[in-house]
């Protein structure tokens, strides 16, 4: 599959490895030095700024802090990489992405996962794209992401009275 | 079987081929200029909330369809359609015919099988109304340290509607129990996600105890109206004080068994925790898993939304509701110092069993500055809430941690 990928691919997977090497201030700081050289608002890469809106086609940097330095697909909510072609054929074939995206596991989890949904959920046999598709799993949405923000009260100020 | 999703796979990998490594291209160097013709069919991502719905819910997934109310906007005493969360496993069943819709009971431990029509059961029973929380057994599950597995619910899977529909008790007389009778499963017209129509996205149940409680019903109306699609239109169980999840929607069938039911997320870890206490992250094998049962005493604050921040005065008119599968509320208490002291609440008791009770007060700060309001329940079997994620189980099941708000004074 890879023999096929498109120039536009691998520039892509070369600014996402980029991008997962550098802090995200870096980024900010090259992202709007580039803005400002490109003469703002024509320069296509920005953020999204009508959440809504499906004819526009961009990336978004994401606001979760676990996955800052990652490019997000816009149309799936998944993070991009060489692999994620394969794990949309596969996986959001049946499910929603979401599934993916508020999972954190292990490789030997998702394999569990995978074998799961393969006994008694009707997936097919993956064949060799079983490896792409963990690799992916595992390094986009692994245990690093295990740790819990969510009992905090999480809190947007507001007059009552 | 094995052909076709070969085949499929084949399909799709093929479409996706000339279609998706285009998209993915074309974000960086065509920008605004593809047409949207190129997204392939599934790519349903930005579904809004599905109609019928608050816009404000928010979707944790949308196939299946899985919704969350904002705790805020549970204010009201007998939840609106609009405001009840969704949790779906499988897809919507399609063109629904009503007059035609049957039940049928059978299974191994009935006495003698029989189907009803909707109306049979409507005129052939004595009906009842009762209100009765619905809470998934997942609500909370976002608060466990580690992780646990699932969707992640924060506190608002939970509303409390009016059902009206017969007894399941009465239907099973009718039909009559063997003796050997232990379980009662239940099956649903949902569609599974990966379209085998011989497959049940879900068919769970409850021990016969449960089954013939009378606040166990057979229901077809929510709030007075035919039950919403989403929420198991025409006909579906409401078992009160369990998990929803014992609560099947569309039903067509009850399985009335010699046996634990054993349908599709009765074996755990599905809706199982561990028999003896783990610690947190500990790895539990499914031998040493026990089902779910009674759903254990909870409350939350419903106004205000937390953030709020007082100019005015100093004093908070604030409320909410408590809930409880083990009894009745006996009393809720609100603390504003991290649970040092604990102030007694107004409480207006349920309507029915399994009903949610209303707790009230008004809250009088001392100072300036910021505040956490905690709330915790207590139900009259002496279940008190923790104030921190109690017994942490690898599917996050069964959180009643106090709900806590934020709240600022900023009086001149």
């Amino acid at each position: 599959m890879s023999d096929k990928t498109p120039n536009e691919r691998e520039i892509i997977i070369r600014f996402s490895n980029l991008m997962r090497k550098m802090n995200i201030a870096i980024i900010l700081f090259i992202l709007v030095a580039i803005w400002l050289i490109a003469g703002g608002p024509d320069f296509i890469i920005r953020q999204d700024k009508n959440p809504n809106s499906t004819s526009e086609k961009e990336i978004t940097t994401a606001s979760n802090p676990h996955i800052d330095s990652k490019i997000i697909d816009e149309e799936t909510g998944l993070i991009m990489d060489a692999n994620l072609e394969v794990v949309v054929v596969n996986c959001i074939a049946c499910h929603s992405a979401h599934l993916i995206t508020y999972t954190s596991a292990d490789s030997s989890q998702w394999h569990d996962m995978i074998k799961w949904m393969q006994q008694t959920q009707g997936l097919w046999d993956l064949g060799n794209d079983e490896k792409s598709i963990i690799e992916y799993l595992s390094q986009h949405y692994g245990p690093s992401n295990r740790q819990n923000q969510s009992e905090e009260i999480t809190t947007t100020w507001h007059e009552i009275d | 079987m094995k052909n076709l999703n070969q085949n499929r796979r084949g399909f799709i990998k093929k479409s996706i081929l000339t279609t998706f490594s285009l998209l993915i291209g074309s974000k960086i160097v065509y920008g605004n200029n593809l047409p949207t013709g190129y997204l392939p069919a599934w790519f349903e991502g930005k579904n809004p909330v599905p109609e019928g719905k608050h816009p404000e819910l928010k979707i944790l997934s949308d196939r299946p369809w899985n919704l969350e109310t904002p705790v805020h906007l549970l204010d009201d005493k007998i939840t609106p359609e609009d405001k009840l969360f969704v949790r779906n496993n499988g897809k919507l069943p399609e063109n629904i015919d009503v007059k035609n819709w049957t039940l049928n009971i059978s299974g191994e431990s009935v006495q003698r099988p029989k189907t009803y029509t909707l109306e049979e059961l409507k005129q052939g029973f004595k009906s009842f109304q009762y209100q009765m929380v619905l809470e998934c057994a997942g609500n909370g599950r976002s608060g466990f340290n580690p992780k646990a597995q699932g969707i992640p619910w924060g506190k608002g899977a939970v509303g409390c509607p009016k059902w009206t529909g017969i007894r399941l008790k009465d239907v099973l007389m009718d039909t009559g129990i063997k003796n050997d009778a232990v379980y009662i499963g239940y099956e649903g017209k949902d569609i599974h996600l990966s379209g085998n129509i011989n497959q049940r996205p879900i068919s769970r149940g409850v021990p016969i105890h449960k089954a013939i409680e009378n606040h166990t019903l057979l229901a077809w109306q929510m709030n007075g109206l035919d039950i919403p699609l989403l929420h198991g239109y025409p006909l579906r169980l409401v078992v009160g004080g369990w998990s929803a999840s014992v609560s099947g929607k569309w039903l067509s069938n009850i399985l009335v068994r010699n046996k634990v039911h054993d349908g599709q997320k009765m074996k755990p870890p599905s809706y199982s925790m561990p028999c003896e206490p783990i610690a947190p992250g500990e790895q539990v094998s499914s031998e040493k898993m026990c089902i779910i049962e009674d759903l254990p005493v909870k409350s939350i604050i419903t106004y205000p939304q937390t953030g709020g921040i007082l100019k005015k005065s100093r004093n908070l008119e604030i409320r909410g509701h408590a809930w409880t599968g083990t009894g009745t509320i006996q009393k809720v208490e609100l603390s504003v110092d991290f649970g040092k002291r604990w102030q007694e609440c107004e409480l207006t008791p349920e309507s029915n069993l399994y009903s949610w009770a209303h707790w009230k007060t008004e809250l009088n700060f001392k100072s300036n500055g910021y505040y956490e309001v905690w709330v915790r329940a207590t139900d009259t079997t002496g279940n008190m809430q923790p104030m921190f994620s109690p017994s942490w189980n690898p599917k996050g099941y069964y959180n009643n941690a106090c709900h806590k708000i934020a709240i600022k004074v900023e009086k001149s």
